[in-house]
């Protein structure tokens, strides 16, 4: 009985080792994948402010590089900065709140509620999806159509989803 | 950096943990979950970024401090590693990245691979999520790796605009002559993924060739030099992209080089003075005096290629003529030929136009004032055989213009009382 227990745990565990390289893809549309879209934008844009210092004519082919890599133009490219920065400091306010609350549980001053840490994600997730309504209001009709294919397609299959499942 | 030797130590955790589960089940539901993005970006011609992000969401995101450890290969070669790394602050996201530079590495495939975690102190000590996870079952057992990969070709060679000459002759200075074409256009070659203009770089042979523009798409490009032998295509032009450099491609640039000694043919305009098959040198009578043919073929830096036809030879005197006195004998100027077929011809006479042949000789040195010659003059074998003038002679083929074309030849332009010669040849004398 015992040998026969070890054989199908060896067994499960060597379908989680073959299952976990892989992961799955989030599906269309998820926040987290849209913030994170945000983030991969601005750390290109990043890299762009650093070659216009010292090298200006590759930071403007970084730049076409870069709008090019999500399918935009250059003037659609450059109106993604401010909707992240604007969602950035949203979300900080957020997270402030959300860092104080979880002090306090941690330190005993009050119970864990967890209506409470379900707000702040709802709160997070409230402004994901407004800055996604002004990103698309920034972007031209066009723009925005190519960027949103971008976003739940080439980007999204980069993107890996773990967790637990009880 | 946090580097661990021992990950995902799960099996003894599990055991101990499932003893206290109410203790760690207030850090994570199943709503709190580890995002990792890995993308491979072509951001300009000559880089790509390799880029890792690690997020926790969810209800229990500010539980939790994202931790990632990348790697980038070139090919599947290792080139580096960053090691564990995790955001300092909880709730947020952990990026990092590698840049690699194209022209660094070249053509093949880029990749990254991430493994992703995140690391918590607030469940009664620290532990990592893949640790908590495998407690309460995960939707993917750790280890969490992702990866993303791009692969990258070398930009095609620049080559010759549709249309424009594929074969470049240096014709000292002018732009084309008749069948010859010292200036071409060329066009880049596929970017291969490269989204700017590229640049045009001369990787070698930049006496040879010139470039109307570089940073635009069709320059003009034009032979100022030659090859420094047959078939040798010693100018590489490449196309950058922000520095990743094209396929090369390489160009000959050839020359009229030398000339040679030809017999001497019919000529339409003068077959009277003409054999059938002539030597190289032939003179006949011509009035009172003498016409001398010097006959040659015009060869580029190829000299088993067949000899040159259709272009303009021209000769230049640079330091006139001259005579020991008491000669009064007249010269004439230089002169330009286009020739037709690939045999050319220097006709050098001494006559007097419309003299029957035993009248006196008369020159004009004063133009308009006839006075006996100085030597006489005589038909071609009526002796004496007695140097009269001579002139430094230079030829230059590519061009009608006096002085002008690439030079192939120098020599001494001789009359003599009863023919002319050639002597002193240099060729070819570039």
């Amino acid at each position: 009985m015992t040998k026969v227990f070890v054989i199908l745990f060896s067994l499960f565990l060597g379908a989680c080792a073959l299952s976990g390289q892989t992961g799955a893809a989030p599906p269309p549309g998820d926040p987290t994948v849209f913030y994170m879209f945000l983030r991969h934008h601005d750390a290109l844009a990043q890299d762009v402010k650093a070659l216009a210092a010292t090298d200006p004519a590759r930071a403007s082919n970084t730049q076409v590089g870069a709008a090019a890599s999500m399918n935009l133009g250059v003037n659609d490219f450059m109106r993604i900065g401010p909707v992240y920065q604007q969602l950035e400091s949203e979300l900080e306010a957020v997270n402030a709140k959300a860092n104080a609350y979880r002090d306090a549980v941690v330190s005993g001053s009050t119970t864990l509620d967890i209506a409470i840490i379900k707000g702040f994600t709802a709160s997070r997730n409230e402004a994901i999806a407004r800055a996604r309504a002004r990103l698309q209001s920034a972007l031209t009709p066009a723009g925005w159509q190519a960027l949103s294919a971008y976003i739940d397609g080439e980007f999204r299959n980069g993107v890996r989803v773990f967790g637990r499942t009880r | 950096m946090t580097v661990r030797s021992v990950r995902h130590v799960a099996g003894p955790f599990f055991l101990v943990l499932l003893s206290v589960p109410a203790l760690y089940s207030q850090c994570a539901d199943t709503n709190t979950q580890i995002y990792t993005a890995t993308t491979a970006t072509r951001i300009n011609g000559n880089q790509v970024k390799l880029m890792n992000q690690t997020t926790i969401s969810g209800d229990y995101s500010n539980w939790w401090q994202p931790d990632s450890n990348i790697s980038f290969y070139f090919g599947s070669t290792l080139e580096a590693n960053s090691g564990w790394q995790r955001d300092p602050s909880t709730g947020g996201t952990w990026s990092n990245s590698y840049s690699p530079t194209l022209q660094t590495y070249g053509p093949d495939t880029y990749s990254i691979t991430a493994a992703a975690d995140a690391w918590t102190t607030y469940c009664g000590g620290g532990m990592y999520f893949s640790q908590y996870c495998n407690l309460y079952g995960c939707t993917v057992d750790p280890p969490w790796d992702t990866g993303n990969a791009i692969t990258i070709q070398r930009p095609g060679r620049p080559d010759y605009v549709s249309g424009a000459t594929h074969y470049l002759w240096y014709l000292g200075g002018n732009a084309a002559d008749r069948g010859y074409n010292a200036v071409t256009a060329f066009a880049p070659g596929a970017a291969n993924g490269a989204p700017e203009q590229p640049t045009y770089v001369i990787v070698s042979g930049a006496n040879e060739l010139s470039l109307s523009c570089t940073n635009c798409n069709y320059p003009v490009a034009t032979a100022i030099g030659w090859a420094s032998d047959c078939q040798t295509y010693d100018v590489i032009v490449k196309t950058s992209y922000s520095g990743f450099l094209s396929d090369a491609f390489w160009i000959f640039i050839n020359r009229p080089w030398n000339l040679v000694a030809a017999n001497d043919q019919p000529d339409p305009d003068d077959g009277w003075c003409d054999p059938s098959t002539g030597p190289w040198v032939y003179s006949c009578a011509l009035y009172n005096g003498w016409e001398t043919h010097v006959n040659y073929e015009t060869y580029s830096l190829c000299a088993t290629d067949p000899a040159m036809n259709n272009y303009d030879v021209n000769e230049q005197f640079p330091w006139g003529w001259a005579g020991d006195p008491p000669a009064n004998w007249e010269y004439g100027g230089p002169t330009s030929y286009n020739v037709a077929k690939t045999q050319w011809v220097d006709d050098i006479s001494m006559s007097d136009w419309g003299a029957a042949p035993g009248d006196p000789a008369t020159c004009d040195l004063v133009p308009g004032v006839w006075v006996p010659c100085i030597p006489s003059f005589t038909l071609p074998g009526v002796g004496p055989h007695t140097l009269v003038l001579q002139a430094q002679q230079n030829w230059f083929v590519g061009n009608w213009v006096i002085g002008s074309g690439a030079r192939v030849q120098s020599d001494a332009l001789q009359k003599y009382t009863d023919s002319g010669w050639h002597t002193n040849i240099i060729t070819p004398n570039p």
